[in-house]
């Protein structure tokens, strides 16, 4: 249902919660209407190891290599192999042609003489090397090794033994240490991997929930924030934001809603007093020093700390951003907007609330069925959707669309209070109940669909509104 | 403090002693109870003979972090050092002391301080850390040798 592009088919988000949308079967391909598969870490190593393996073959290096090569790439084929003809990939990791030919022996561990280790200064028989043959005690090089792996710098992990040394220690080097450093550094390689192709796979937020989603290629070109997916796990996400999913607004205005609304102020208070996410890959980022030319570690982004914008753009000026304006008009108006939030964020809490209260009617005894697998899921849909539709009117400005969704909400609203109130009632009608249901999922898609479709005007001082 | 850390800084100390650069000093920071705090030392840098900065000997502090070798030392001159590479709070900006540039486990005191009196006289301009020794260094080359003068002469060495 979701790999066609028609408007209509896009919202039936309804059906994940019938029994029969059958999620829980992880690489079931064959069918048109899967958008994404749930897999595991393994799957992902697997094709880690495909891509490795072509860039190797491409080059005719050795696999260890081609590893390092493509994260210092952030695992960008293209880009790799344009810069490896034009010899400026190994520059990038800091080697030369010279050291790539060294650096196809692996490291061993080496008995000799006592003598003394240029790092921890200790006396020491058993050494390591890397093919360079510069040697340091065996103690040091797993420590140091050990001590990459959990910073997650896999790119300087250079010799110990020399200090002007180049020599990158690679998966090679790693293996000839330990069991234990080997499988640390595929776990981190396949991180990486991962991470760079954010755009087809999202690990499952679900706590202690390893699935990840692998999209499938024609979801993975759509924007993503129209869509909800249920993890194995049952844990239910928006695919763009990877937060709680909020339909029928997208991922921009859902977070800034969360943040003034509260609730990620909350939990994230530290974070957002002294982090700002990088605009491009969202890794949260803490400058303690410098000036605002900034790179991310994660995806090698380079962008200005005041405006966030590309950092090409600023033409070398370190300290004064030209894009940087503070906004003049946030004060002007902000107790209107502060009342308009309020109205708006009673409706939002206690519709969650609700969504979450009327899932709970199912420990009640029951007659039928049939009306507690469809109607219950339904009230508790609909209560999310009115919720987040709040939010949409909270920002938007008055207009004929923004009346019809008003109408539409209040309509809505007033048929889940009786659907909520026959559910709560001793002895059920399952018939209105089931008919009040159906009604309710046909309002509630023409809603989503209008709310998406609309070429909504952002209302300013909401977009811009801090709370003091 | 982990004892690698401890371990070679203790010997770096006894390298030091045994043989340092001329001109140089370096030496761990007493604590509060008088014992030694081997993660932070004290260095004096002089200016290279024959450059502008000559004459001057730069007090610069040295802190050792917990992952010390395989983190390089976090080292700072005072604050408001003028300097195109040294940041406002003083903490010097050298790929050499950057753990994903040039930083390697092996570099000892001696190779560091040498490399941040060399930094001195050879300013790194792709990687500017304040503004005024910066915009001096680019476009006002008479301002930028008057403020050295006044800071070789604010650390002369008596």
């Amino acid at each position: 249902m979701m790999s066609d592009t028609t408007s209509e088919d896009h919202y039936e988000f309804s059906d994940q919660f019938d029994d029969d949308f059958d999620l829980q079967d992880p690489g079931n391909f064959d069918s048109d209407n899967n958008y994404f598969n749930i897999v595991n870490m393994e799957h992902v190593k697997a094709s880690e190891r495909r891509t490795v393996a072509e860039i190797a073959d491409l080059f005719s290096i050795m696999v260890p290599m081609s590893t390092i090569l493509l994260m210092a790439y952030f695992w960008n084929r293209e880009k790799l192999s344009e810069e490896y003809i034009e010899g400026r990939a190994l520059a990038k990791v800091g080697l030369t042609d010279a050291d790539l030919e060294v650096q196809r022996k692996s490291g061993q561990k080496v008995q000799c003489s006592p003598r003394t280790c240029p790092i921890c200064c200790d006396t020491y028989t058993r050494g390591f090397q890397l093919a360079c043959k510069h040697t340091a005690c065996i103690k040091c090089y797993e420590r140091y090794l050990g001590e990459k792996l959990s910073s997650g710098d896999l790119l300087s992990t250079r010799c110990l033994g020399q200090h002007d040394c180049r020599l990158v220690a690679t998966l090679d080097d790693f293996r000839e240490l330990s069991k234990d450093l080997e499988s640390g550094y595929l776990e981190k390689t396949a991180a990486s991997y991962l991470q760079s192709h954010s755009s087809s796979f999202k690990a499952c937020p679900g706590p202690g929930c390893t699935s990840i989603i692998e999209l499938t290629s024609s979801l993975a070109m759509l924007d993503l924030d129209q869509y909800m997916v249920e993890c194995s796990c049952g844990k239910r996400f928006c695919l763009g934001c990877k937060n709680d999913w909020h339909l029928p607004i997208k991922c921009d205005l859902a977070s800034r809603w969360m943040n003034i609304n509260g609730e990620r102020m909350k939990n994230n208070l530290w974070l957002d007093k002294n982090t700002k996410p990088c605009p491009k890959c969202e890794a949260r980022i803490e400058r303690t020093e410098g000036c605002n030319h900034m790179k991310c570690r994660t995806c090698h982004f380079e962008y200005c700390w005041m405006c966030m914008q590309e950092w090409s753009a600023h033409n070398g000026m370190f300290f004064k951003c030209v894009h940087f304006q503070p906004s003049a008009e946030a004060k002007h108006s902000g107790r209107a907007t502060s009342a308009r939030l309020k109205h708006y964020s009673i409706r939002f809490d206690s519709n969650i609330i609700d969504s979450r209260r009327d899932v709970n009617v199912r420990d009640l005894t029951f007659s039928s069925q049939q009306v507690l697998n469809k109607a219950v899921p339904t009230l508790s849909y609909t209560r999310r959707i009115l919720a987040w539709t709040y939010v949409l009117l909270f920002y938007v400005t008055g207009s004929n669309q923004k009346t019809i969704l008003e109408t539409s909400v209040s309509d809505i609203e007033s048929h889940a209070e009786t659907l909520a109130e026959l559910l709560a009632g001793d002895e059920q009608a399952a018939a209105p109940c089931l008919e009040l249901s159906g009604y309710l999922e046909t309002r509630v898609e023409n809603l989503i669909t209008h709310a998406l479709e609309t070429n909504w005007k952002l209302d300013r001082n909401s977009l811009t509104y801090t709370p003091s | 403090m982990s004892s690698l850390c401890l371990s070679r800084l203790q010997q770096e100390r006894k390298n030091w002693r045994k043989d340092h650069p001329f001109g140089f000093s370096a030496k761990p920071v007493k604590d509060e109870k008088g014992g030694l705090n081997l993660q932070v030392w004290q260095a004096r840098i002089p200016g290279k003979k024959g450059t502008q900065w000559e004459g001057g000997v730069y007090p610069v502090v040295l802190e050792f972090p917990q992952e010390y070798p395989t983190r390089p030392p976090k080292c700072k001159f005072d604050q408001g050092f003028y300097h195109p590479n040294v940041y406002p709070s003083g903490t010097v900006c050298l790929s050499l002391l950057n753990e994903s540039q040039d930083w390697r486990p092996a570099i000892t005191v001696r190779q560091i301080v040498l490399g941040i009196q060399a930094l001195l006289d050879e300013p790194n301009i792709h990687s500017p850390a304040q503004t005024t020794a910066y915009n001096h260094y680019k476009s006002h080359p008479d301002a930028y040798k008057r403020m050295v003068a006044e800071q070789v002469k604010k650390y002369a060495d008596y």
